[in-house]
This record gives C-alpha cells, sequence and structure tokens, in this order.
C-alpha cells in the first residue's frame, strides 16, 4: 500500500531577527541607515529539521511535543499554508485542515450565511454544502437560530456551529490542530465520537496535533514525538505519551534573576512520590521540588517561597520555608563554597 | 468518484514561478462566496444600503460642478461639464474603488491565510468583484439615463464600454495586487493609500479634460492609468472622435502594471502566513 501522506527530509527555516523583526515598516528601514541596503540581519531558526514519515490510508496519527517543538509548523506545511525551505511532501487525497474552528466566521452574518462562506473556505463546493446542510444544522443544534447575525450567539453556539460545519469535510486526509480545547465537555464528547467514526469507520486519514493527551490517546493509535524541530519516536501512542511524559526536563538552569546573589538558586527538578522527572500530577499526589542552591557564605540563613500560577501568570498562593501553614519543608541544604 | 490522480498533491519548497490559472479556475466558486460575503457584509445594519453607491459620485458631481462648471466649460467640445464629470467619476469610482479594496483585501482576510490554504488570487479578485458589481449598478443606470435623456450612442459605443472597463480593470488589478502583497509587510501602505486614491483622482480627466492642464506635462499625464480607458469611456458617451495613441499608449501602460503586480504577488504569496 502507498502511503497517503509520505513526507521526506523535511525542514522549515524561519529567519528570526534579533529583536525587531516582528513588524516591518518603512520608517524602521529609514530610521537606521545600516538596514537601507539588504534584508534586516537575522539568524536561522530550525523550527523542523529533517522530517521524515509515512502515514498510510486509514491511520489516525497525533503529534506530540511541547511548546515550539514545531507541531503547529509541521501541521502548517502540511496544509500548504506555508512552504517548507527543503524537502518535500506526497499526498495521496483531498485534504482539509482545521487549524482553527470557525476560520473566516463573520459576526455581521446569519449562522445560515456563516456556513455557506465556512464551507465554502474549507473546500466544500456550494452543492456539497447544500446537501449536507440540514446534517449540519442537526449536528450544531442551533437550528432556531439559524437567521440571527453571528454576534448574537453565545461563544459556545458559534463553537457547535464551526465545529459541526468541519465536522461534514469530506476530505481523505483530516489535519485538525488543538481544536477541541474549547467548548462544553458534553459537546467535546460528540466532536470525539464524530473524529472516531471519520477516521475508524470511514476509512480516513486524521492527523492530530493536541496537547491533550487524553484526547491522542483515545482517538489515535500511533504518534509522533517530535522534539526541537526533530522526530524523536513514531510508534504506538500509548509507549509515545510514556516517553514523552518522561522526556520532559524539567530541571533547567534559571535564566531570570535578581538580587543581590549572596545565594542562588542553580537549578531545579520536579519529581513525583518516586523520585521520577515529570510534569504530570494526579490528583492526591505529591509533588517534590528539588532545588539546588548556591551560597557565598557559609551557613547562610535562607528561606525559600514557591508561587504557584496560573497560565494568565497570576498568583493562586504560595509557600515559604518561613510559613508554619505551608508544607514546605527543607530536607538538607546544599551548599557550595566559590 | 474521483481518481487518486485528481488529488495527488506534491508539496515542495517554493523554486519558480507561475501563474497557475488552471488551479484559480478550480476555485472560482470560493471567488463567488468572497464577493458575495463582502456584499452581504456591507449593507448589513444600512437603512438606505445599495442607495449608497449613488451618493458618493453624486456629491462629488454636485462639488465640482457647482465649482469648476464656469471655468471648464468653454475647453469642453464634446460634452456639457455636468455630464462630463458625471461619466467621468462612474469609471472613476470602479478604478479606485478597485485598487483600495483589493489593497486593504489581503490584510483584513489575514486571519483566513494564515489558518487555511487556498490560491490566494482569490481574495483580490474577489475584492475586485465587490467593486464591479457596484460599478455594474452605477454604470446601467448611467446608460439607462443617457438613453432616456441625453442620447449619444453611437454604434461603437458598447464596444467602447468594454474596452474602458478592460483597461480600468488591468490596472486596478495590476496595482491593486501590487499593494496588497506589499500591505502585508508594509503597513504603510494603509496610510499611503488615501494619498494615493486623491492623487490620481486629482491627476486624471476626470475632473477636468487633458487640454485643461498644463501641457508642458503631457507626456507624463499620457501614462495616467486612468487616461485611456477614460478617453475610451468619454467617447461611448459622446461624438468625440477617437484617439488610437491615447488607447494604445493606456493598453501598454495598464499592461505593464498588471504584470508588474500579478507577479510581486504571486512571488511572495507563498510566506503571506509567516508574515500577516
Amino acid at each position: 500500500m502507498k502511503p497517503i501522506i509520505a513526507v521526506r527530509d523535511l525542514s522549515k527555516v524561519y529567519q528570526i531577527g534579533s529583536k525587531e523583526e516582528r513588524y516591518y515598516s518603512l520608517r524602521d528601514r529609514l530610521s537606521s541607515p545600516s538596514k537601507w541596503f539588504g534584508s534586516p540581519k537575522t539568524e536561522p531558526f530550525y523550527a523542523l529539521k529533517d522530517i521524515n514519515f509515512d502515514i498510510y490510508p486509514g491511520e489516525t496519527v497525533g503529534i506530540i511535543g511541547r511548546n515550539g517543538a514545531g507541531k503547529s509548523t509541521l501541521l502548517k506545511i502540511l496544509s500548504r499554508i506555508t512552504p517548507p525551505t527543503t524537502g518535500s511532501i506526497k499526498l495521496r487525497g483531498r485534504v482539509a485542515s482545521l487549524l482553527e474552528v470557525g476560520t473566516g466566521f463573520h459576526p455581521e452574518l446569519t449562522g445560515r450565511e456563516n456556513v455557506y462562506f465556512n464551507g465554502a473556505i474549507l473546500g466544500l463546493k456550494k452543492h456539497e454544502i447544500q446537501k449536507k446542510f440540514d446534517e449540519i444544522i442537526d449536528f450544531s443544534g442551533v437550528e432556531t437560530f439559524l437567521d440571527t447575525p453571528l454576534k448574537k450567539y453565545s461563544s459556545g453556539m458559534q463553537l457547535r456551529l464551526a465545529f459541526a460545519v468541519a465536522a461534514h469535510l469530506d476530505p481523505e486526509i483530516l489535519l485538525v490542530d488543538e481544536v477541541l480545547s474549547v467548548g462544553d465537555a458534553e459537546f467535546q464528547k460528540k466532536c470525539l465520537g464524530k473524529m472516531e467514526s471519520v477516521s475508524k469507520g470511514e476509512g480516513r486519514t486524521v492527523v492530530v496535533v493536541s496537547h491533550d493527551l487524553g484526547m491522542i490517546e483515545k482517538i489515535t493509535n500511533n504518534s509522533i514525538l517530535l522534539t526541537g524541530g526533530e522526530i524523536i519516536d513514531f510508534k504506538n501512542t500509548n509507549l509515545i505519551i510514556k516517553k514523552y511524559k518522561n522526556s520532559i526536563i524539567n530541571s533547567e538552569l534559571i535564566s531570570k534573576r535578581f538580587g543581590n546573589k549572596k545565594i542562588q538558586i542553580i537549578k531545579y527538578k520536579i519529581l513525583n512520590e518516586s523520585n521520577i522527572l515529570t510534569n504530570y500530577f494526579y490528583m492526591g499526589d505529591d509533588i517534590h521540588i528539588n532545588f539546588q542552591i548556591f551560597s557565598k557564605e557559609l551557613n547562610s540563613d535562607f528561606e525559600l517561597a514557591i508561587n504557584f500560577k496560573n497560565e494568565k501568570d497570576e498568583i493562586i498562593t504560595h509557600i515559604t520555608s518561613f510559613d508554619s501553614i505551608g508544607k514546605l519543608k527543607l530536607i538538607g541544604k546544599t551548599l557550595l563554597l566559590n | 468518484m474521483v481518481s487518486e490522480k485528481d488529488h495527488y498533491i506534491e508539496i515542495k519548497p517554493i523554486t519558480h514561478f507561475s501563474l497557475n490559472i488552471r488551479e484559480l479556475w478550480q476555485n472560482r466558486e470560493l471567488i463567488y462566496f468572497f464577493v458575495w460575503r463582502d456584499l452581504k457584509v456591507k449593507y448589513k445594519q444600512t437603512v438606505i444600503g445599495v442607495l449608497w453607491v449613488f451618493i458618493q459620485p453624486l456629491t462629488l458631481l454636485a462639488v465640482f460642478y457647482f465649482a469648476l462648471s464656469k471655468s471648464i466649460q468653454p475647453n469642453l467640445h464634446w460634452m456639457n461639464y455636468g455630464y462630463f464629470v458625471l461619466t467621468g467619476l462612474v469609471l472613476w469610482q470602479l478604478f479606485s474603488v478597485s485598487i483600495s479594496q483589493a489593497a486593504e483585501s489581503m490584510v483584513s482576510n489575514a486571519n483566513i491565510i494564515k489558518k487555511i490554504y487556498f490560491p490566494r488570487l482569490v481574495i483580490p479578485i474577489a475584492a475586485i468583484g465587490n467593486a464591479l458589481v457596484d460599478f455594474t449598478i452605477m454604470s446601467v443606470s448611467l446608460i439607462i439615463g443617457t438613453l432616456i435623456f441625453n442620447n449619444h450612442f453611437h454604434v461603437f459605443s458598447f464596444l467602447y464600454i468594454l474596452g474602458a472597463i478592460i483597461l480600468t480593470l488591468l490596472a486596478a488589478f495590476g496595482i491593486g495586487c501590487l499593494l496588497a502583497a506589499m500591505n502585508l509587510k508594509f503597513r504603510d501602505v494603509r496610510y499611503a493609500l488615501p494619498f494615493l486614491i486623491q492623487l490620481l483622482l486629482f491627476s486624471s480627466t476626470v475632473l477636468y479634460p487633458l487640454d485643461f492642464q498644463d501641457a508642458s506635462l503631457n507626456l507624463l499625464k499620457s501614462l495616467h492609468p486612468l487616461n485611456g480607458a477614460m478617453h475610451l469611456w468619454r467617447c461611448a458617451f459622446s461624438n468625440e472622435p477617437i484617439d488610437f495613441v491615447t488607447i494604445f499608449l493606456g493598453f501598454v501602460n495598464n499592461s505593464i502594471l498588471f504584470l508588474i503586480g500579478i507577479y510581486y504577488f504571486r512571488k511572495t504569496e507563498a510566506f503571506f502566513a509567516d508574515i500577516a
């Protein structure tokens, strides 16, 4: 059997500017004469490096990796949004990519109009949309608001409608990026069910990128593990997820510091009860955080505090070694002399 | 049932320039959907809706008629000044709206470009298609009005009209695509655009005939992308004799603009998603 997706020696290089290159404007160029000629100074950054893999018809494959591992870049190249720098991909089938649900949704248009426009940019022909229209609306469950402008929909309703269109695409290859992380649990389940029936029941090929390891585990057989733009492994999803969880390096050097440097945290590690490095904890687990501390003075007295922040960088709680309430215990001091 | 061959795609680095008209043709329905969406959105929540098409040219007509009629009429041999400005503004509207909508089109659809692949030319083409819809409404009204009140139409009128539209679109498409692609990289385009449009208006023959302007600049003025088209257009609405040199210059000129625009667009489009 020929692979439906064949990726060969694929690399993607971005030219990353030293600092300011996010926005180009004529003024930037004019204000510094060194930039008048030639392109601004940049460094190559390999978002993907020598990627090779084959996916066969009917497979559902997950792509796993940390932020910046190149997952989304790979998906963008597969869906032809951005070209590769070197290498090639052969795709043997109609491709639909869902990098976002509801791309092109317009708040002023009605639900009905949005279904048509969204369907069209996702690659459906007009007659295909007409044929599937009732089914799409049924799936979304918003039939009463069909002729209401989208801006009056709740965000949940918008999402249902968007996913309903996406779920009714008819490609041989479906590329999905982190789209299910939004929306209520019940609807997520429905979408997962639909995706599973797409891949298993109808013999379609699905490539999914997600941080939701549970979902990847549920719907895929094999997965690709990406790290720093390179493929580390491509095999059974259960094994890949194990490997991923263990490979996560959470023991890192700290680069951002402030203070008088009399005492410094050199390294930290996050471990589970059995002293294994991990970033995954279940309810009720003990979290062990190991600090390596450097002090200039022997026997210096210090206090350690840890802040817990949410994804918005807001502090939820904190514990200190001084606090009797917290459960932070200092087990031995690693003191190093300079 | 579609065969496997129909959907075989090879993704490779961009190495050479290609127009890929075939792919564009396969996506013609998408062009329609973009035009359709923009038309729908444009007049949502407006009270007078499509009447807005007429308001801008008619207001400009009134302003220029009262300001310039007395001084320009003696230089006009084939038309009444009011009619001269009215016909001029109708074609001008097609030209200017096409350019400004095309120039903004890529930036305003950046979220779509970053998430879905389709031939990027669909977007500026649809923007111009949208301007063409408004123009059709205006020009049909103008033609009907002409037939009723002031019948200057002759055997070649409709041929001239068609020619004028093609010439206008050639230039508008070229300039529009060039600006649309540049706009993604240099947002300065957005600020330069209104100024550019004004400059194009006042240097054109929309408001005053060529011989009313300083003759020393005639060569430069013959390079104006709207001059050839405007001459042909006015010939359709009057008995003015046709000047083939002007038309030919306009055609060459606008074809060059068209090619430059489409070349720059196609050459940069692969990286639109990275810079948008």
